[in-house]
């Protein structure tokens, strides 16, 4: 009934290209591109040295429509709402400007909508009583956020910057773009409980965990944190909360990257420590491709020569190479690798696999070779 | 066993049906989403002797990698390529979609027998079905890698696949493990509980296929790492019962070897490569469990025949090898069916034999309770 030795083959030869994974990364070239939210200008030249507080670029941003329902406001029939308007249709109006009054109890009481924003008024609905108003537009101003030279420029979009940055790279991440300055507020390797988040986390990045729950994520909402950095998080949250019913990742106003994978997942202490270290320094998790950013403005000019790392992705085991043993749900194993195995082994699921013998807080396990990811 | 060693030496004249003189060696490469599957054939006086196989995970590099690592010679010219419609690195131009290879499998096999093909992979699932000398296929975005999360997301939900575990389990450990599988498709599992949930998966995605018309199907050929890459093939019939809810008579094979897409070039010797795991014969009834559904006179050769009496709910397995026929004779109960049997025709043994399944049909699925981990405890205990 079970299955048999496989055909006679070159087993000895038999060698497994594994994916390699680089952690996290001190001083290293890198491009940062910074994107204005719509079209605008760019005002700097390619060539030019750039601090991360030097604007790049600017732009005029609609913020949209605001309703206001005046009949409800005022308590008012439909039919005696439009009387109360001072302003017309098309007039620019400030935010405090009185543009609609009526009078109550025989003129003894003065009721008034006051603008609560600047823009114009877009319309009126005398059928429904609401009056519209269009939001002025706002400058936005868009920052380097590195120190480094201007790389590229995309007219009116975009800058590419060339830079030396830290950088850690994750599992997997949700969200779009964000940055903020790094916080750290609990230890790798316990949960994120809601209440370490306070406002001091708002508009920061903040680190820590082997567990992200969806209670915390919408503290970190509510708060408006920028990102969170954590070791972990169950998979269904990550699905109910990051993944609309279309199955497609959006953007929730927050990003969240996980550094392990999906379940209780300890924050790789290397990865921490590092961190860590990095704590109060401005950082950027980039969505798209699973890495945070910690720029070197200043602080580590002295050495920022910076090295280039190779991005190979696969690589074939070799003897003293560091390992990370992929032993779901634990993926917070790490070794050496020793030597491959000749012949396969059977498993304790009775699977027949090539392992290979990897050296784990100096005691030597047999692990499957496809089981490990090499880590650079 | 011993189907491997059926393979060393095979006349394999037609093997290149467009090639006089095949070169030696032939290489066969299959890539994956997650793996790179490559098969070496060397031509011998008698055929051709399969000679090395090599895998390694998927990227631009897998192609060389499996020319160094087979220390292939600059001579060999024939090299055949299949990928999956999941690649994305650059083979497209030198490769065959698996789909059309595997298409024209079809197109023979439909001539001599009515079949489906069941591939599960990583990214995505195949069926093909052959019926009346027409083919067709279906694909559907699930698998048991990075496609596994859609299923989950989608049809399998955590409760449908810890129903199929013999050990209670946390509706997150499930879902956990399956978003690191996506995370992390080419790991395999290492311990039972991590296999099961494989299984599991594999159980739903087969049953997310629809309907089959099993009075018509002689043929089931079942492909693709987590059912050809079980550790006993009485698994994987259990698989195919539970998944699809097969009725009636059907054989079952399975590609063992990966080379479904590569089976069209084999012409009359395809079925060499393949392993015959045996017949299952599944009742049609909805009978109480215990109640008696008939008798079955099976005669393989022995001095008597071998008298079955059948109740509701049984799984049975009759060791029968693949060299071994069987002529059967069933008496059954008036509600009970026996679709697409046919007395005349006689029953092919293999790797797990004859399986009959009287669990009826449509198959009640176990419940995530005590009493259904001890139902699908005792199915695979049936089978062993």
């Amino acid at each position: 009934m079970e299955r048999g030795a496989k055909i006679g083959l070159r087993d000895k030869r038999r060698k497994m290209l594994l994916p390699t994974r680089t952690i996290a990364i001190e001083n290293t070239y890198r491009t940062i591109v910074r994107t204005l939210p719509v079209k605008g200008r760019v005002v700097v030249k390619k060539g030019e040295k750039v601090r991360p507080e030097t604007v790049v670029g600017s732009c005029w941003r609609v913020s949209g429509f605001k309703n206001y329902d005046l009949g409800r406001l005022f308590n008012l029939r439909l039919s005696r709402v439009k009387e109360t308007i001072l302003r017309s249709v098309g007039a620019q109006i400030y935010q405090g400007t009185v543009v609609a009054r009526t009078k109550k109890m025989w003129g003894l009481k003065v009721l008034e909508f006051i603008s609560p924003i600047s823009g114009v008024l877009h319309s009126f609905s005398g059928k429904s009583g609401v009056l519209t108003i269009q939001q002025a537009p706002q400058e936005y101003r868009l920052v380097a956020g590195v120190s480094g030279i201007i790389d590229k420029i995309v007219p009116g979009e975009s800058v590419e910057i060339s830079t030396v940055v830290s950088e850690v790279r994750g599992s997997l991440t949700a969200g779009n773009d964000r940055e903020g300055v790094l916080k750290i507020v609990t230890n790798p390797d316990i949960a994120i409980v809601p209440h370490v988040i306070d406002e001091s986390c708002s508009g920061r990045i903040i680190i820590g965990g082997a567990l992200l729950s969806k209670e915390v994520i919408h503290k970190c909402l509510a708060l408006r944190v920028r990102g969170i950095v954590c070791g972990g998080i169950h998979w269904r949250d990550f699905d109910r909360v990051v993944t609309q019913a279309r199955g497609l990742s959006e953007d929730i106003g927050i990003t969240i990257f996980i550094t392990e994978g999906f379940g209780y997942q300890p924050m790789r202490k290397e990865v921490f420590d590092f961190l860590a270290r990095s704590e109060n320094s401005f950082g950027m998790i980039l969505g798209s491709s699973s890495c945070l950013i910690i720029p070197l403005s200043g602080q580590a000019k002295s050495k920022a020569q910076g090295m280039v790392v190779s991005e190979e992705e696969f690589a074939v085991p070799q003897k003293d190479d560091i390992v990370r043993l992929i032993n779901l749900p634990r993926l917070d194993e790490f070794g050496r690798m020793k030597r491959l195995l000749d012949k396969p082994e059977r498993l304790e699921s009775e699977l027949m696999v090539q392992v290979c013998e990897v050296e784990v807080n100096g005691e030597v396990r047999k692990v499957p070779v496809r089981n490990l990811e090499i880590i650079r | 066993m011993g189907s491997a060693a059926n393979f060393e030496f095979k006349k394999l004249s037609c093997f290149f049906p467009t090639m006089s003189q095949p070169p030696q060696p032939c290489l066969f490469v299959d890539i994956g989403s997650v793996i790179t599957k490559a098969v070496l054939f060397s031509r011998e006086k008698n055929g051709f002797r399969l000679t090395g196989r090599q895998e390694c995970l998927t990227s631009d590099r897998s192609i060389n990698h499996i020319y160094n690592s087979l220390n292939l010679s600059p001579e060999l010219t024939e090299v055949l390529i299949s990928y999956s419609p999941k690649v994305k690195v650059g083979v497209a131009e030198e490769g065959v979609p698996e789909g059309e290879l595997i298409g024209n499998l079809c197109q023979s096999l439909v001539q001599k027998e009515n079949f489906i093909i069941m591939e599960i992979g990583a990214g995505k699932s195949w069926l093909w079905r052959g019926i009346n000398g027409r083919c067709e296929s279906n694909l559907v975005e699930y698998g048991v890698g990075g496609g596994a999360r859609r299923a989950v997301r989608g049809f399998a939900s955590e409760a449908k696949l810890a129903r199929w575990l013999t050990e209670q389990v946390t509706y997150q450990e499930v879902g956990d493990y399956v978003g690191n599988k996506s995370i992390f498709p080419w790991q395999l599992p290492d311990t039972q509980r991590a296999l099961f949930l494989e299984q599991a998966l594999a159980r739903e995605i087969l049953t997310e296929f629809g309907f089959v018309d099993w009075d018509i199907i002689n043929r089931v050929i079942l492909g693709g790492a987590v059912l050809a890459g079980v550790p006993a093939w009485c698994q994987l019939v259990l698989m195919f019962l539970d998944g699809t809810s097969a009725e009636g008579v059907n054989e079952v094979w399975v590609d063992q070897c990966g080379l479904l897409p590569f089976l069209s070039r084999l012409g009359e010797d395809s079925e060499t490569f393949l392993v015959c795991l045996g017949t299952t014969v599944a009742l049609s009834h909805r009978q109480k469990a215990g109640s008696v559904l008939g008798r079955f006179f099976l005669d393989w050769g022995l001095d008597e025949e071998m008298e079955v009496v059948l109740k509701s709910g049984d799984l049975i397995r009759v060791p029968l090898s693949k060299d071994q026929e069987c002529a059967m004779k069933v008496e059954l109960a008036g509600d009970v069916e026996l679709r697409g049997f046919n007395p005349e025709v006689k029953l092919k043994g293999g790797e797990v034999g004859l399986v009959i399944d009287a669990r009826g049909r449509p198959l009640i699925k176990p419940k995530v309770s005590e009493e259904g981990r001890k139902l699908v405890k005792r199915w695979k205990e049936a089978l062993k």
